[in-house]
């Protein structure tokens, strides 16, 4: 049922967005300790911001998700939403994912 | 990298391109370093910044509170003022020596000289000095048939305020 260019964007939209949070909170810590914020709190933080930045980067904006609903009133394609859909909903899990280990990180004892 | 000739040259690109590599392995381990120390010991670093924010609060409070109590402080001295209780009056010399009698009138007279000085603040009765020193200069009472010399030697200003005299009794010629 699903294409193999599917799944493999599936996952790779799911690192990008993972990455993108992680990565970002990490830097954003190491940052916070350059100019003597608190660290781990302000990666927590970081991470929340970003999880929506993450989802953004992994799709490559929204006017590419845009423009595939487009194709769906102008040549009737379905499944080309519903591909959309599933990319938009593991590039959240990614990002989700993201957050939920950096929050983990900064509850760590 | 000196050449045949001893000169520094440009590195090939071959070369540099070696060595950015290398540099960029370089700076990504510092930032790996960094990162695995800021996850040991951001929690500590989190608790300092915490204790910090904590300590300034408590230290501002503090001033603040220094603050209003000098400012009561103040108010209350500014209230309470100390004023003269009472006048005691001395004779340390009386010539030739008279009777008491002689020496009870004239402290009774000394004293209802002196009795506008009862209440007065302190700061006031400070400023008053010259003024008593000016009033019992060659003073004289007529005490019957006699006529007493008063000299002001010493005044003591608190809130018994103490005035030490010396007389000389004259007899007066019928």
């Amino acid at each position: 049922m699903f294409s193999v260019s599917l799944l493999a964007n599936m996952f790779l939209h799911f690192f990008i967005a993972f990455g993108i949070v992680v990565g970002g909170s990490l830097m954003g810590g190491l940052g916070s300790f350059l100019i003597r914020q608190p660290p781990i709190y302000n990666m927590t933080t970081i991470a929340d911001n970003l999880k929506i930045w993450g989802l953004v980067g992994a799709l490559g904006g929204t006017f590419d998700s845009f423009m595939q609903i487009e194709r769906v009133f102008t040549e009737g394609q379905i499944s080309a939403i519903i591909k959309q859909i599933i990319l938009i909903i593991s590039a959240f899990a990614g990002a989700h994912s993201g957050t939920v280990l950096i929050q983990w990180l900064g509850k760590m004892d | 990298m000196a050449g045949e000739d001893g000169l520094m040259r440009v590195p090939n690109s071959f070369t540099y391109k070696k060595w950015i590599k290398y540099e960029m392995f370089f700076f990504l381990g510092m930032i790996v370093g960094a990162l695995i120390m800021l996850l040991f010991f951001g929690k500590e670093l989190d608790r300092l910044h915490l204790t910090i924010d904590s300590l300034e609060n408590e230290n501002k409070a503090y001033l603040e509170d220094v603050q209003k109590y000098k400012e009561e402080q103040a108010k209350s001295q500014k209230n309470y003022q100390l004023a003269v209780k009472d006048v005691e009056i001395h004779l340390l010399d009386i010539q030739p020596k008279a009777d008491p009698f002689i020496e009870a009138e004239v402290i009774k007279l000394v004293k209802r000289d002196t009795k506008f000085l009862e209440g007065k603040p302190l700061n006031s009765v400070n400023d008053l000095h010259l003024l008593l020193r000016q009033h019992f200069r060659d003073k004289q009472f007529k005490i019957g048939t006699r006529n007493v010399h008063l000299d002001l030697k010493t005044i003591t200003i608190y809130t018994t305020v103490h005035l030490y005299f010396t007389a000389k009794v004259e007899t007066i010629a019928p």
